[in-house]
């Protein structure tokens, strides 16, 4: 187990004098590979806006985000495009998958634009895990919510980053679904040793989770689990 | 590459419609450039025929061939320019009932002729009142030996010789002596003995105009006495224009369309470079999709013109130019790529923080 994203004092403020949000108070935060962490809270605490700071989406006003060894804060976009590949996979509430390509090209997609991520044995191993095999010829229109969120959970596992950011990955997925999907999410932190943040509204779904953050009006502090 | 092709393979309605403009400009383009070669052909290929390096015409004929006026005297040493006479005018067969008459070009010149192009069958001229007529006018129905009126003029011509097509402002070119066009022209006005059009200038010496002449005649380059054939640089520029503007509407249908192509994409774009794909790549992927269209939309207007061309009426000057029109088929595959480029800044503007947000 090692720590593979901290943040220190971190401040968010939008806007300025009376418009002035602000969304990430004095947040301090760490994970460490294998750990499968939720955050809660309600509508516009600053949950969204913490995924995106810690993906180098956008600057903290203040404080420092350190992903392995490396700040944030001195990284330029190239840098953070870069990190963003190699280090951070996306599950973004309605899927973030391509509506032009077939499951298999979504993950060949990975391959077209770094040829040092084809990796056989990770894909079969994904595609095994996720029960998405019998899929790989369909586009996504064609898939039902849960199929989509979990080819979206292997894509964004297959380029094998160190940390999974899902943003509400259950929202649009009925309880059934959304239990199969965090229960995926839940092994895959532990099998495949990531380091998992989901951002969610669904109370029921935090079993599965290691640690539990909430987040009010931009303060973040950790919860008691609740069965 | 790959990013651009799955999505033209699955939304293909849209990218064939895109295809099938850009067809339609190459289809137009390579036609006119066609006629427009055709045209400049059919204006100079008489010209042309001569191998001349030159013309000399009277000052006051403004570089016309038609209106100039030169006293041929023994001051001109005609060891590499020769004599012509040039007269337009239209014909009939003198046999024939019907009024059909047909425009066409005389060229009077000297027996043994530098100036007349190959003949193809028949003979020489050996007297007056015989002509050698260009081969277009067998197609209108002209034969070996027929008899035929010229305007006015009362005495009839004999047809005694096809030379290969000669045409000299559009219309056919018929060859005959320098004393029959004059006659054709004038009459039988005494005055105008010696008088001839322009003398047509193989190789350009110091004295290919005498001393004395200076003031009276001048001297063309063959490319400028082209240039000023009546209505020649008119029609090219007309039609130059034309195709240039089908070349700028190419890269604004290409430009229009990849933008609006992109915009529809933004939320794509965006997804994907949350997910650190490099703009680049994404750039890539527009571009080598735009070059695909443009090879695509010209190669299928190349195959369509080749087919219309078969099925163009003999009259229509047409005239193919492969260096011409590979020189456009370029142009029209760099401008539209160029209308690629300018969804460039678009695509590096979209930002990848929109994609998260719940
Ligand atoms: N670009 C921005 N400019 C100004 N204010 C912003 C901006 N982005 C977010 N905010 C504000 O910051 C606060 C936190 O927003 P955020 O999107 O992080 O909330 P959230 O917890 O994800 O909410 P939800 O559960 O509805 O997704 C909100 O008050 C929001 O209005
Ligand atoms: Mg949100």
């Amino acid at each position: 187990m090692e720590r593979v994203l901290a943040l220190k004092g971190v401040c968010k403020i939008f806007g300025t004098g009376h418009t002035k949000v602000i969304a990430l108070e004095e947040v301090d935060f760490s994970i460490q590979s294998g750990e499968f962490v939720a955050i809660v809270g309600p509508s516009g605490s600053g949950k969204s806006t913490f995924l995106s700071i810690v993906a180098g989406l956008q600057n903290p006003t203040s404080g420092e985000v350190i992903i392995g060894q490396q700040k944030i804060s001195a990284m330029t976009d190239r840098e953070k495009n870069k990190m963003r590949f190699e280090k951070i996979g996306f599950i973004l509430q309605s899927s973030n998958l391509i509506p032009f390509l077939k499951v298999k090209d979504q993950l060949r997609l990975i391959e077209k634009v770094n040829s040092s991520k084809k990796d056989k044995q990770l894909k079969k191993t994904l595609l095994k895990e996720l029960d998405i095999e019998k899929l790989v010829e369909q586009y996504p229109q064609d898939l039902s919510g849960g199929e989509k969120q979990r080819v979206a959970i292997a894509c964004s596992m297959y380029h094998n980053p160190q940390i999974i950011l899902a943003d509400e990955p259950t929202a649009s997925l009925d309880t059934k679904r959304a239990f199969e999907v965090v229960k995926i999410l839940a092994r895959e932190a532990k099998e495949q040793n990531k380091a998992i943040i989901m951002v969610t509204h669904d109370d029921r779904l935090l079993g599965f989770c290691d640690r539990i953050m909430k987040i009010e009006d931009g303060f973040m502090e950790e919860t008691t689990k609740k069965g | 590459m790959f990013l651009g092709i799955r999505e033209m393979l699955h939304s293909k309605t849209k990218y064939l419609l895109i295809i099938s403009v850009l067809m339609l400009i190459t289809w137009l383009v390579v036609i006119l450039s066609g006629l427009a070669n055709g045209l400049a052909e059919g204006n100079r290929l008489a010209v042309d025929q001569w191998q001349a390096e030159g013309v000399i015409v009277s000052k006051e004929a403004n570089r016309n061939l038609n209106v100039s006026t030169i006293k041929d005297d023994t001051t001109y040493q005609k060891k590499n320019s020769e004599p012509i006479n040039q007269m337009s005018v239209s014909i009939q067969k003198a046999a024939s009932a019907s009024n059909k008459r047909t425009n066409v070009s005389f060229f009077g010149i000297q027996k043994n002729s530098s100036l007349l192009p190959k003949i193809t069958a028949g003979r020489k001229i050996e007297k007056d009142n015989e002509i050698i007529a260009s081969a277009d006018l067998k197609e209108v129905g002209y034969r070996l030996g027929d008899q035929i009126k010229a305007g006015t003029y009362s005495k009839k011509l004999t047809i005694v010789g096809w030379t290969v097509k000669s045409t000299y402002n559009i219309v056919p070119v018929i060859y005959t002596n320098l004393e029959t066009v004059r006659e054709l022209k004038y009459g039988g006005d005494a005055a105008k003995e010696d008088t001839i059009n322009a003398f047509i200038v193989s190789k350009k010496e110091k004295d290919t105009i005498p001393q004395s002449k200076k003031n009276e005649v001048e001297y063309l380059p063959i490319e400028s006495f082209i240039q000023s054939l009546p209505g020649y640089s008119a029609q090219n520029l007309t039609l130059d224009t034309m195709i240039y503007f089908m070349l700028l509407i190419a890269a604004f249908i290409s430009a229009i369309f990849i933008y609006v192509m992109t915009l529809q994409k933004t939320a794509m774009f965006g997804i994907l470079k949350v997910q650190g794909v490099p703009t680049s790549f994404l750039v890539k992927s527009v571009m080598s999709q735009t070059l695909i269209l443009a090879l695509v939309g010209v190669s299928l207007g190349l195959i369509l013109s080749s087919a219309t061309i078969i099925f163009l009426p003999k009259s229509l000057p047409f005239a193919n130019n492969i260096g011409e029109i590979a020189l456009n088929c370029g142009l029209l595959i760099v401008v539209a790529a160029l209308g690629g480029l300018a969804s460039i800044g678009t695509i590096r503007k979209i930002k990848p923080l929109k994609a998260i947000g719940g």
